[in-house]
């Protein structure tokens, strides 16, 4: 992913999904997985190189990010 | 965490980086007024975005901030003579003035117009709250002077503390935004804390970011020990492209607020202007200042403003002092954070990182610094140049206020710098 495409931004992916994360603690809900469209799996995968090596699960604001199989899936926590 | 891509972009700053190109559109401080005190006198290095600059005052007062190499043989004027309105290569006696033109060229033949021919690269600057400023983009992009309201206090009333710091100039940035980190960081080292800590001991406060036009604000809003049904503790903080951080006030008014001003010397150096401007006409001893806050030169800094105390010497922590009740061990609270700055690596590689959604403001700090990077490449209006602002009116603020009002009341300006 190149920052200067239309490539996802995994910058501004994080500040959309903040407030999805603080929005459900805020309704008493205790969230473990972020689920997020292909394009934006990919990219944080693309970053999280050295923890897939170490069979680690990739982790992005404290949840475990899943993958949709829908390209126009919205990021969502559950 | 950011991609690989997208950390090279925001980080890199030296030759042609677009992220260098974008920071040369803004006015950047480049060197305490002090150190070019003298008309004629010794030259200062400067090293700005990669590029090695001497800064030297003439002889009208003028202050000059040129390439440091002479044309010629490229010799360093740095070791030149700063005299009769001009700066004079020593090695063949070339002579430049503060906009960059050769004005004397002895070496060579008169009438054949050589020295009309050649000039080196000189920024305009300007002086203003002890700093002297510099623009180093484009002139027909240059954008209006940020007028901060403590660029017009009396010299007695501010001081400014330099210090350079061995890391990129993003991670010092995200240091000063990054709220979270003085409840452990600072503990018992700022004169405020105390008083703040008296206020509220909600290590988890409630954060919220809103872009503005000059760049953004955030808040973080806590629980206060006394009315917590009725009132909240709001501190917001400011953020102004393309480096700078007002920092809330301390709650005791006779206490000096501060600025923080990141300029990128290159992509592995950073230099802190910190500037400490009084809130009510106290006033403010830079020199009793910079030693409390082990920040002085010959002392603490080196000729170049960098600390003695870096990596090799384990930033000279002082691990009896920890047994002792210091959280970090380093005096100082500028020091302790250079400290953790450092240590992270001249440039962090964010990829690797796991922030948290206590990280609000690095997260957006990021994302309007891309914005800014892609407005660039696209030829529009950076962040902060779209609209004019007033820049003398910009405040941080820490205070109570009724559980039920808006924490954008807070800073004195609600509504008044929208982003666009």
């Amino acid at each position: 992913m190149r920052a200067d495409t239309a490539a996802p931004s995994v910058a501004a992916l994080l500040d959309e999904v903040r407030p999805l994360v603080v929005g459900a603690r805020v309704r008493g809900e205790a969230p473990s997985y972020l689920m997020l469209p292909p394009a934006a799996y990919d990219a944080v995968a693309a970053c999280r190189v050295a923890d897939r090596r170490l069979g680690l699960p990739m982790i992005v604001l404290g949840m475990e990010i899943v993958r949709s199989d829908d390209p126009a899936a919205r990021p969502r926590v559950f | 965490m950011l991609s690989p891509e997208e950390n090279e972009l925001l980080t890199r700053v030296a030759g042609d980086a677009p992220m260098g190109q974008v920071l040369r559109r803004y006015w950047l401080p480049a060197l305490l007024s002090d150190e070019v005190a003298e008309p004629d006198g010794a030259p200062v290095p400067v090293r700005l975005l990669g590029e090695d600059l001497v800064a030297f005052r003439d002889t009208k007062g003028r202050v000059g901030l040129v390439d440091e190499r002479c044309p010629h043989r490229l010799a360093s004027l740095l070791i030149g003579r700063n005299e009769d309105c001009g700066l004079t290569c020593i090695y063949h006696g070339w002579k430049f003035d503060v906009t960059g033109a050769c004005v004397d060229m002895p070496t060579e033949p008169e009438g054949y117009g050589f020295k009309n021919r050649i000039r080196i690269a000189a920024y305009p600057t300007r002086e203003a709250g002890g700093m002297v400023w510099t623009y180093m983009g484009p002139p027909e992009a240059e954008p209006p002077f940020p007028a901060y309201g403590w660029t017009a206090l009396p010299k007695n009333q501010r001081g400014v503390v330099k210090i350079g710091i061995r890391a990129n100039y993003l991670q010092t940035v995200e240091g000063a935004i990054d709220s979270a980190h003085s409840w452990f960081l600072h503990r018992g080292s700022s004169r405020d804390w105390q008083k703040r800590f008296e206020i509220s001991q909600d290590h988890s406060p409630k954060l919220e970011a809103e872009d503005t036009s000059y760049g953004f604000r955030y808040a973080a809003i806590r629980k206060p020990i006394e009315n917590a049904d009725t009132t909240k503790y709001v501190r917001v903080t400011l953020f102004a492209l393309p480096s700078t951080a007002f920092i809330p006030p301390p709650l005791n008014p006779d206490l000096p607020a501060h600025t923080q001003i990141f300029v990128p010397v290159d992509d592995d150096n950073t230099m802190l202007f910190d500037v400490f401007h009084s809130q009510n006409g106290t006033l403010v001893d830079e020199t009793a200042l910079r030693r409390s806050l082990h920040a002085e030169p010959g002392v603490d800094l080196d000729e170049q403003w960098f600390r003695f105390a870096r990596r090799e010497n384990r930033w000279k922590q002082n691990r009896a002092a920890m047994r002792d009740g210091s959280w970090t061990g380093i005096e100082g609270f500028q020091n302790q954070d250079i400290a953790a700055q450092e240590s992270m690596g001249r440039v962090v590689d964010r990829s690797r990182e796991h922030l948290g959604t206590s990280d609000v403001a690095v997260i957006r700090m990021r994302r309007r610094m891309l914005e800014t990077a892609r407005r660039f490449r696209a030829g529009e209006p950076l962040v902060g140049q779209d609209t004019p602002i007033a820049y003398e009116r910009l405040a941080s603020e820490q205070r109570l206020i009724p559980i039920g009002q808006p924490w954008q009341s807070v800073g004195a300006h609600a509504g008044e710098f929208a982003a666009t």
